[in-house]
């Protein structure tokens, strides 16, 4: 029993590192996300880059770290790790070898309070693990520092010397260390002088560097941090609010005095009530939509096809994020034409949307493109967001999609420039090699994949205008002689969604057999008798090969909607269904056309 | 602060010296990047350090003589000349030949190639330096854009202004009255919009929309007399390809030609250059008396993009009374050859013209045929100059301040994709030297590395003082001064 009370903060820490690791396991697309958003090279070059921006020392181990994220698992583990060692630090700061049993582990319930907020904080997808990773070694340097400090002089030229050091290596949380060192160190006398005396020194000196060596900076976010958030130009309280907390934590020491051993069952309890509050309040910070749909993104990007699909069971894609790596899984699985409708599907952005104008809508457009050899597009929406990834950082997984892009193209000078970076990853390197050795027509010509994309590319130059999208699939899918069947069916799905039965219905009959379509799929089944239906009141002379169910659903469908016409909306979902609630819309907004100048995008000259 | 880290990295890496021994003479000149074999260079020039083009290179040892005496050695990875005892060697042999006598070690080999040599010529490049936008070259977004500045003897580059200064606002070319910085217009694009006008009055932050124009003031060209800037006026669209060639057709649904009196902000219109034909980057000659432009006859778009075939224009100024003419001379009318001609650029001596032409269209760097041609501005004669073109699009040429047929161009011939910088010189023929690209310190690592194009390069005569503190506050305040049509 004396061994456990001795080792409890020890075992609490360890159950929280277990928690954090199985929580972060659970969230493998966030961790994908943040692995997408940056391409850490390994490279003495890159390394300097890093490094000399305010901060630029914990951007660049945070880096190092999410580089392994491309393994949910592992960098669950090591996020895991990071906030044990954060907590533990705070812990080592604020015990005493004079504590009892109970005492330390209160302390040690406190210390895991900062890293508690900071996760809940991280749920933020915009938020970089840049931070805690600064927040840790701003505290691991506290006792270095309070070993220092033993006199007036050496305060003075500690706070001199490490201020400017700590700040460039990690950014205004460098603010942490020295505060704390002056505040709980024994040896120094005047600290409220001191500290005040310090927080001048550090205002004025990134005043001077901002004058100076970041010129091109805004100094806001030379005082709040350059690195910690991936939108530069916004700062999220969060951010400052965290730091202070963790020097109340730090300074919480005479608290602990007046704690009398009678109140302590009493102080658990509150613990214990407190702590499950705050894991509710976490768990709750994290469901949401938005990490669903980045759970399918990181599948897409691994082709877990099957895996998508049986996710979509028992999570049903919500956002056109979501829906466009599902219903990609479905073609990719030859089920587009039989299950799409099964989805709330409502326009043709479900399927494969426009470029928006940033980082995060066009990935899985961008691989959908990738998939039906559109490979310009391709190109364009990963370079494109790419260069949208608001803190400036490149992507390794969108340049090794833009150097297949350029290989599949031909311009494997271009693709070259990439893939020599790509070798300096440790995930993309085998990749980099492999492409490496590929450069040329005829290596390209027997790949598998490359070659393949080659042959169902586009041979003519047209421009890819989004608002005939069908039309730009339907020719994509002629011009490889029915060879790109992924085209295809995008083609009847984009005709579908857009509700065009009767070009769906004549396009159908004339190029149906190019695709080898024996099978109709169900979908289509349901739009050609619909078409049917609006001309014939039975099924003679149709000339396909329609299921006689299907036939009988219509039928029934047809006449219960002649007594209701709501009953769509509670039947399970057909592309009928679908049909109706188009022509709704429809009645509701009007068709809205474009004008010829519209036929581009504009931008500013 | 990146530059004292790169330096302080340098002195701790420990570098390649080795001597060559047992050398074994292969015959052949050696395969350098940059190509800089046979290249006429400028006595100013920062040191044309080179690779060997081969990856598994263990060392090279470089000497250079010069014809007229001098010489220096290297030893290293890569060809890395002291900077003062380049320039040294090139002031001593201005007229004179430079060979270089390189040796390599290869796969634990020494080979001695063959002697080759740089010209270093008698004309004088007295810029400073150049000024160019870095940009990844995208479709509709950008990151971590700037314009920066070089200096052309050593390899010095310096952020004019970046884009993370004014909120990750896009930036537009800068355009200085034929190289002096005193005089420079930057256009400042989104949220805080606006155009920054420096003259001798200072800086003005202005906005050059109007109820009565097509669009804001986008191609820019000074008037030698430093009060007159003539814009053209676009609404630019873009297309972007399906097929394995080409990727973005940017268009003009509109465009129009007017200067601006820098002192009144009033924009000057002439019926003559503001017709429903498309008319674009304009040009003052080198006396100030003509205007150059490209005009194009209207097409129903994006549809007729590939008609649209511009011609080269000009149209008389008359500085005294801010006036241009009423009618309009085509000096080339490309729409005979069925070509588009783009971006003239007379020379500072009033001698050549030089210009683009492309299948069509009006921004030749996204079209991979276009070409650099030169005009003879006395006789009419043109010439494409095959000693400076590539199979890649080669465009935004430049001349420099100094009026001594030195010019730089953008080029894609290395990729495709990304826009270097190339120097040349015309001699009185109006044929030009064999074009080398900007020397970097480690060239190869530094344009295998580099994600950007140099977009809109030009000389700058000396280095561009900016404020960018200042700018920032003015940029973000959003207090414009109206621009105005003059009536």
């Amino acid at each position: 029993m004396n061994h456990i009370r001795e080792y409890s903060p020890y075992l609490m820490l360890f159950v929280f590192a277990s928690a954090v690791a199985v929580f972060y396991s659970k969230l493998p697309g966030l961790l994908a996300f943040h692995e997408m958003y940056q391409f850490f090279l390994l490279t003495s070059t890159y390394f300097i880059e890093k490094i000399s921006v305010a901060g630029g020392l914990s951007d660049y181990i945070a880096e190092f770290i999410v580089q392994f994220f491309y393994h949910p698992k592992l960098g669950a583990l090591l996020l895991a790790l990071l906030y044990t060692a954060q907590s533990a630090s705070i812990y080592i700061l604020i015990k005493s070898n004079t504590d009892e049993w109970y005492m330390r582990l209160l302390k040690m319930c406190l210390s895991l309070t900062p890293a508690i907020l900071v996760i809940a904080f991280m749920s933020d997808e915009n938020m970089m693990v840049s931070y805690p990773v600064a927040l840790t070694l701003a505290l691991c340097a506290v006792p270095l520092l309070k070993h220092y400090i033993r006199s007036v002089v050496s305060l003075v030229l500690i706070v001199a010397i490490a201020s400017p050091l700590l700040y460039m290596m990690l950014g205004p949380v460098a603010i942490v260390s020295i505060v704390i060192s002056i505040a709980t160190n024994e040896k120094v006398e005047q600290k409220l002088l001191s500290v005040s005396g310090f927080l001048l020194y550090f205002v004025l000196l990134i005043v001077v560097l901002s004058r100076t060596f970041f010129v091109q900076y805004p100094s806001e976010s030379l005082f709040i941090g350059v690195g910690y958030y991936r939108q530069p130009t916004s700062f999220p309280s969060q951010l400052y609010f965290i730091p202070l907390y963790i020097i109340a934590v730090l300074l919480s020491d005479k608290l602990f005095r007046i704690v009398k051993k009678t109140i302590i069952p009493y102080l658990f309890v509150v613990i214990i009530v407190l702590g499950t509050i705050a894991i509710t309040g976490i768990s709750k910070t994290y469901e949401s939509e938005k990490y669903t749909a980045m759970q399918y993104i990181s599948m897409v990007r691994q082709a877990q096809w099957q895996e998508i699909i049986e996710l979509s069971k028992r999570e049903a894609p919500r956002s056109e994020l979501s829906k466009q790596c599902v219903m990609l899984a479905l073609a990719k699985c030859g089920q587009l034409g039989e299950q799409m409708f099964k989805y709330n599907l409502n326009r043709v952005e479900d399927i494969f949307d426009t470029f928006k104008m940033d980082c995060v809508s066009a990935t899985p457009s961008a691989e959908v493109a990738y998939h039906l050899a559109l490979i310009n597009t391709c190109f364009r929406y990963y370079f494109d967001s790419q260069e949208a990834i608001p803190n400036g950082n490149k992507s390794a997984h969108m340049t090794m999609r833009m150097a297949e892009c350029l290989m599949v193209n031909g311009k494997y000078d271009a693709a070259r420039k990439y893939i020599e970076r790509l070798k300096h990853t440790i995930y993309y390197s085998d990749w980099a090699e492999e492409a490496s050795a590929s450069l040329s027509d005829e290596k390209i010509d027997i790949n598998p994949v490359w070659g393949e994309m080659r042959r169902l590319r586009f041979k003519t130059e047209n421009f890819f205008f989004y608002p005939q999208l069908d039309t730009e699939l339907g020719l994509l899918a002629i011009e490889s002689e029915g060879r790109n069947t992924l085209a295809w069916d995008y083609f009847c799905a984009t005709m579908l969604l857009k509700g065009d039965l009767q070009k769906f219905v004549g396009i159908y009959h004339y190029a149906s057999e190019m695709f080898h379509q024996r099978h109709i799929p169900l979908h289509y089944q349901e739009a050609i008798l619909l078409f049917w239906s609006f001309g014939h009141s039975n099924t003679d002379g149709l000339p396909y090969p329609v299921s006689q169910e299907v036939v009988a659903r219509l039928t029934h469908f047809i006449n219960k909607i002649k007594q209701n016409q709501n009953y769509w909306k509670n039947v399970p979902a057909s592309y009928w269904t679908y049909y109706m609630s188009i022509q709704q819309r429809n009645q509701h907004q009007g068709n809205t056309g474009t004008t010829p100048e519209q036929r581009g995008n504009e931008r500013e000259g | 602060m990146k530059y004292l880290l790169l330096i302080i990295t340098i002195i701790l890496l420990v570098a390649c010296v080795e001597h060559p021994s047992n050398v074994t003479k292969v015959g052949i000149q050696p395969k350098i990047y940059p190509d800089y074999i046979g290249v006429t260079i400028p006595s100013e020039i920062a040191p044309m350090n080179f690779s060997l083009e081969e990856e598994n290179v263990e060392c090279i040892e470089v000497t250079v003589k010069g014809v007229n005496g001098g010489e220096i050695h290297t030893n290293g990875e890569w060809a890395d000349f002291d900077i003062e005892d380049w320039h040294n060697l090139t002031r001593q042999n201005i007229g004179a030949t430079l060979k270089f006598s390189v040796v390599a070690k290869i796969e634990g080999k020494w080979k001695q190639y063959d002697t080759f040599e740089m010209y270093v010529s008698e004309r004088p490049m007295s810029d400073y330096g150049v000024t160019y936008r870095r940009i990844a070259p995208g479709f509709e977004t950008f990151s971590n854009i700037g314009i920066y500045q070089r200096c052309l003897a050593n390899f010095e580059e310096y952020a004019i202004l970046e884009s993370r200064a004014v909120d990750g606002g896009c930036m537009n070319c800068h355009y200085s009255n034929r190289g002096n910085p005193d005089q420079f217009s930057l256009h400042i694009r989104g949220k805080h919009g606006c155009t920054i006008l420096r003259n001798e009055d200072g800086d003005k932050y202005v906005d050059t929309k109007t109820k009565e124009t097509v669009g804001s003031c986008t191609y820019g060209y000074w008037h030698p007399g430093g009060r007159y800037c003539a814009y053209s006026l676009n609404r630019i669209y873009q297309n972007f390809y399906v097929g394995p060639d080409k990727i973005i057709e940017p268009w003009d649904a509109v465009s129009d030609i007017a200067v601006l009196d820098t002192k009144t902000n009033e924009l000057i219109m002439s019926s003559a250059t503001s017709t429903k034909d498309f008319e674009t980057t304009p040009a003052f000659s080198a006396d100030g008396k003509t205007l150059y432009f490209c005009k194009a006859q209207y097409r129903d778009m994006p549809a007729g993009y590939d008609k649209v075939c511009y011609s080269l224009c000009s149209i008389t100024f008359d500085e005294e009374h801010g006036r241009m003419g009423d009618s309009v001379s085509v000096i080339i009318d490309v729409e005979k050859i069925k070509k588009s001609l783009s971006l003239p650029r007379p020379s500072f001596d009033g001698r050549w013209l030089m210009y683009c032409l492309s299948d069509y269209g009006t921004t030749p760097l996204n079209r991979m045929e276009s070409d650099l041609y030169i005009m003879d501005i006395q006789t009419g004669e043109t010439r494409l100059m095959d000693e400076v073109n590539s199979r890649e699009a080669d465009a935004y040429h430049n001349w420099s301040s100094g009026a001594n047929g030195w010019f730089l161009f953008g080029s894609k011939r290395e990729d495709h994709i990304y826009s270097l910088l190339y120097f040349a010189c015309v001699d009185e023929t109006g044929h030009s030297t064999k074009p080398f690209l900007m020397p970097q310190r480690n060239p190869k690592k530094y344009y295998r590395d580099n994600l950007h194009s140099f977009n809109a390069p030009d000389f700058t005569a000396k280095k561009v003082e900016l404020d960018v503190i200042q700018t920032r506050a003015r940029v973000m305040s959003e207090s414009r001064e109206q621009v105005k049509v003059k009536h």
